[in-house]
Formats: structure tokens, sequence, C-alpha cells
């Protein structure tokens, strides 16, 4: 409903060309009953702005985007000849040079901007460059060699690594049993100096209260798992160290037995001492006390620290009841041989007695 | 790699690789040293190489070698900007080879390169961004540059008989 409030806009609206029909009807009804607003009305007419159509932008070409132009056409041509375009733009580049044919000789010039490889140059010295190695053939000759010679390997690798398993519980064993044997620390009397365990030898070493050095060695030497041997314990005193071939031996000759000679001659052979044993009761009673009796080799305290000890400490026993002891369990053994040696020249005499094959015991006495 | 590919490389790519160098140093001794030189590199390394890529390694390591090269002579020049007074001329070419030649001795270094890796080996834009160590963009601005530098040093199609 057009107003005096505001009829401004509808004038304005009939000049822009925005009011249909009815609107104008309206329009006009209004000024026939508002005269006094007809010059107004036409005032309005002069302000309006006609669009002049000769004028142009001319940037609107650069501002364009994914397209050849005029500014941009050299890039074109160079994806052209690089293959760089996709097809729909290389039609697009077909239809722009099509529309500027003056631009054509240089797409002509640009593909002629092309290298080619001189072949007339070549590097002639190829034979320098190549390497020549040699070449090994596995021929089923060799590869039945190298498998013998793998499997030999990977037994012999095997073996050791078993070896040395079995030898890591050979020590152990040993130790263990020459332990048993060793007399025991709490019963050596007035122990003053140091017990030194030497693992290369598996020997033991220790000063007793007489300043005499005792040494008891085990070395393992492996034979099998079920069959360990060691070499004897041999029991050095400090004054007279037994070497080791003087070791009791089966072969090692009486001379000047300990004993009576006709009750030893049982013995120097090396015979096993249960055969005397179930000979003779009598005769192995014998043995003892003769052994015993004469005996120059061990004193009590000898004893106490080969660890051939009286249990009973409140009932010492005398030394050929502690021997007739220690002679029993020793008599257990299959093997038992005593000897006694002297020295070529007579200054020294060695005693020396085996029981199997794992303990011996030798004195060496000065003349 | 085994040595059979190996010698087979020589065979395939030391001459792509000779020229390739040659027309960048201008020097026949120094390009065959480094061709040797890369040959040598890729037999050390022989068993860490794919036969595949035996060929890019070669390449890659010679660019390098050259580059250092052109470097401690001092003869590398700006990279990106081309000589304008060399698009000048008059005279008119009988042998486009020549004229690609003269231009192509005018490019930088680096567009000399690429190009020629471009148009000698028919390398791709990603392929001479590995063997030179650009990026991918890096080497089609320097082969476009190239190239029309390469259009303009021609000139009309008509100076050329």
């Amino acid at each position: 409903m057009i107003s005096r409030s505001n009829y401004e806009i509808v004038f304005v609206d009939y000049y822009d060309g925005k009011l249909d029909k009815i609107q104008k009807e309206e329009l006009f009804s209004f000024l026939s009953k508002n005269p006094d607003l007809k010059e107004e009305f036409n005032l309005y007419s002069e302000i309006q702005t006609i669009p002049d159509v000769k004028i142009s932008f001319d940037g609107k070409e650069k501002l364009k985007k994914n397209t050849i132009t005029i500014y941009n056409y050299k890039t074109w041509l160079v994806g052209y000849i690089e293959n760089d375009l996709l097809s729909e733009q290389k039609k697009e580049v077909d239809y722009f040079l099509s529309k500027n044919l003056s631009l054509k000789t240089e797409l002509e010039i640009l593909k002629l901007s092309r290298l080619t490889p001189d072949k007339r140059i070549i590097y002639n010295k190829k034979t320098a460059l190549k390497k020549s190695a040699k070449v090994i053939y596995f021929t089923p000759a060799l590869k039945r060699t190298l498998s013998v010679a793998a499997v030999l390997i990977f037994l012999t690798i095997t073996y050791f690594i078993i070896q040395q398993i079995n030898s890591a519980k050979s020590i152990v064993a040993d130790q263990k049993d020459s332990n048993e044997q060793l007399p025991d620390k709490n019963n050596i009397q007035n122990r003053k100096n140091k017990s030194l365990i030497d693992n290369k030898n598996s020997s033991i070493t220790y000063t007793n209260n007489k300043n005499k050095i005792i040494e008891v060695k085990a070395k393992p030497i492996f034979v099998s798992r079920n069959n360990i041997k060691t070499n004897p314990i041999i029991i050095k005193k400090q004054q007279n160290i037994l070497t080791a071939d003087t070791i009791l031996t089966p072969q090692f000759k009486l001379k000047n037995s300990l004993v009576d000679n006709s009750k030893v001659d049982t013995l120097k052979t090396g015979g096993p001492i249960n055969s005397i044993t179930n000979n003779s009761e009598a005769k192995l009673a014998q043995l003892k006390n003769t052994l015993l009796n004469n005996s120059d080799i061990f004193n009590s305290l000898d004893l106490d620290e080969l660890g051939i000890l009286l249990k009973e400490k409140s009932n010492p026993k005398t030394l050929t009841e502690l021997a007739s002891g220690e002679i029993k369990k020793l008599s257990k053994s299959k093997d038992f041989s005593l000897d006694k040696q002297k020295d070529p020249l007579g200054k020294s005499t060695t005693y020396a007695l085996e029981i199997g094959k794992r303990f011996s015991i030798s004195h060496t006495t000065d003349q | 790699m085994t040595t059979s590919e190996y010698n087979i490389c020589v065979d395939e790519h030391a001459d792509g690789l000779y020229r390739f160098i040659l027309k960048n140093m201008k020097d026949e001794e120094e390009a065959r040293d480094i061709v040797q030189d890369a040959f040598e590199k890729t037999w050390r390394n022989v068993e860490n190489i794919e036969g595949k890529k035996a060929k890019s390694y070669l390449f890659t390591t010679a660019y390098h070698t050259m580059i250092d090269r052109i470097r401690k002579k001092k003869h590398l020049s700006d990279y990106t900007e081309v000589n304008e007074e060399s698009l000048f001329h008059t005279e008119q070419y009988t042998d486009l080879k020549k004229v690609l030649n003269n231009a192509l001795n005018l490019l930088p270094e680096t567009q000399k390169a690429v190009i020629l890796l471009r148009d000698y080996e028919g390398y791709s834009y990603e392929e001479i961004g590995t063997i030179t160590g650009l990026k991918e963009s890096q080497v089609k601005v320097y082969i476009y540059r190239a190239r029309l530098f390469l259009k303009e040093y021609i000139g009309a199609p008509e100076k050329v008989i």
C-alpha cells in the first residue's frame, strides 16, 4: 500500500523496473490523488544510471586458472611437448592454437629443442671397468663333499660340547670325592694358616700345626660319564715331596717291606684286597697290625689330617685300633698295594700306599 | 647385483653416462675419470645394489661427483639465471645440433644436467629428482626454463636451414 511515508521506495523501484503492472497502476493512482508529488516523481527519473557497455576489464585472462591463455601459453606448450598434459588439456591447447595460428610455430620450435645424444661419443675403456670374479660351481661331487664336511664339523662340535659338560660334572664329582677324603676342617688342631684351593689342579694345600705343608691333589681325568677317574691323591710333606713318577704302581718292587714279606707278598702284586679278606681274616688282621706297628709313615696327627679320625673323641683309640678301622674301610677297595723304595743315592726312602686307582698316599723320609 | 650383471651394466650404461658427464663438463679426461669413479663406487657396493637400480645409482654417483668438481673449479654459475645476452644472435645455423649444443653450453649447470637427463636418458622428473637430489617440482621448473631458453635461442625456425 503506497502512502506518503513510503512512496520514495516505490518511485525508485519504478525507475529500476522492479514494479509489476498492478504495482504500477497503484503508483499512478497514488500520484493522481497526490498531485503535489508528481514533480518529485519526475526528479527520480533524472538520477537513473545507465551502464557503459563499452568499458571492459582487460585483466580477465590473467585471472583465469587451469586454462591456456595468451599469457601462459608458453608454459602450456612446454607441458605439451613434455607430455605433462592430460588429454583434455591437450585438446585445449590444440583449440587455443587453432584460434592463434601465429603461435603454432612456437610449438614447432619447442619440438626442435629436444636434445638427442651423439652416439658417436662412446666410452672406449669399458674393458678396464669390467670385473672378473671367481665363480664356484656347485657340482654334485662338491655338494657331497661339503655335506660330509658339514656333518663332521657338526659332530665334532657336538662331541666337544658334550665333553665339556661332562668334564664340568666330573670336576664337581671329584671335588666332592676328594672332600670326603680330606680331613675335616673342624678336626684339624690348631690350624694356623691358610687353606688354598687351586681350581686348576683341583688341589688343596694347607699347613698344619707342625708347619707341614699337606697338599692333596685330585686332578680329574675324564673317561666316561659313568666311569670317572682321577689321578691318585698325592699327599706330600714339606720335607719330602713325592714326585709323580714315584707314585706307587703295582709293578713297584717292595725292597724293604714294612711288614713281613710273607704277608706282603700277597699285596705287592696289587691283587684285590677283598681276596685277602676272603682268604683269611687272620691274615688281614696280621697285616693291619704289621702296618701300624711298623709304620713310620703316619702319626696320629697325620691320620687326623687325612680324615682318618676317631669318631668317638671321648674315647680315643690307639693308633692300631684306628688303623684297623680304616683298613676295614679300605679293604672294600678292589685294589690295594703297598711299596717302599729308596732313591739311588740311598738318602731317602719313599713309602707308598695305593688303594684302588683313586687313592694313594706316599711319604719320603730323609736318611 | 652379480658380477655378470655389473659387467652388463658397464656395456649398457658406460657410454650414456660418459656422454652425460662430457656434455656437462666439456672435458673428456675428467668425464672419463668421473665415469670410472662412478663404476668403482658401484662395484664396491655391488652386493647392495639391485640390477634394476644400477643405472640410477651410476648417474646419481656420477652427477654428484661432477657437481663437486664443478664447484671446486668454480665453474658453477648461477643456477637459475640465464645469460640473457646469449639469446641475441643473428647468424644462421646449418646444423640444429650445433645450435642446440651452443645453447646447451649457455644453460646454468643444473638446468643443463636435468634437461640432458630428460632428453638423453628419458628419465622422469621423479627419477631426475632422485639423481640430482632436487624436488620433483624443482626439476620440472628447471626443465621448463631450459626448454624455453633453448626455444628462444633457436629463434625463428627459418634460421635453421
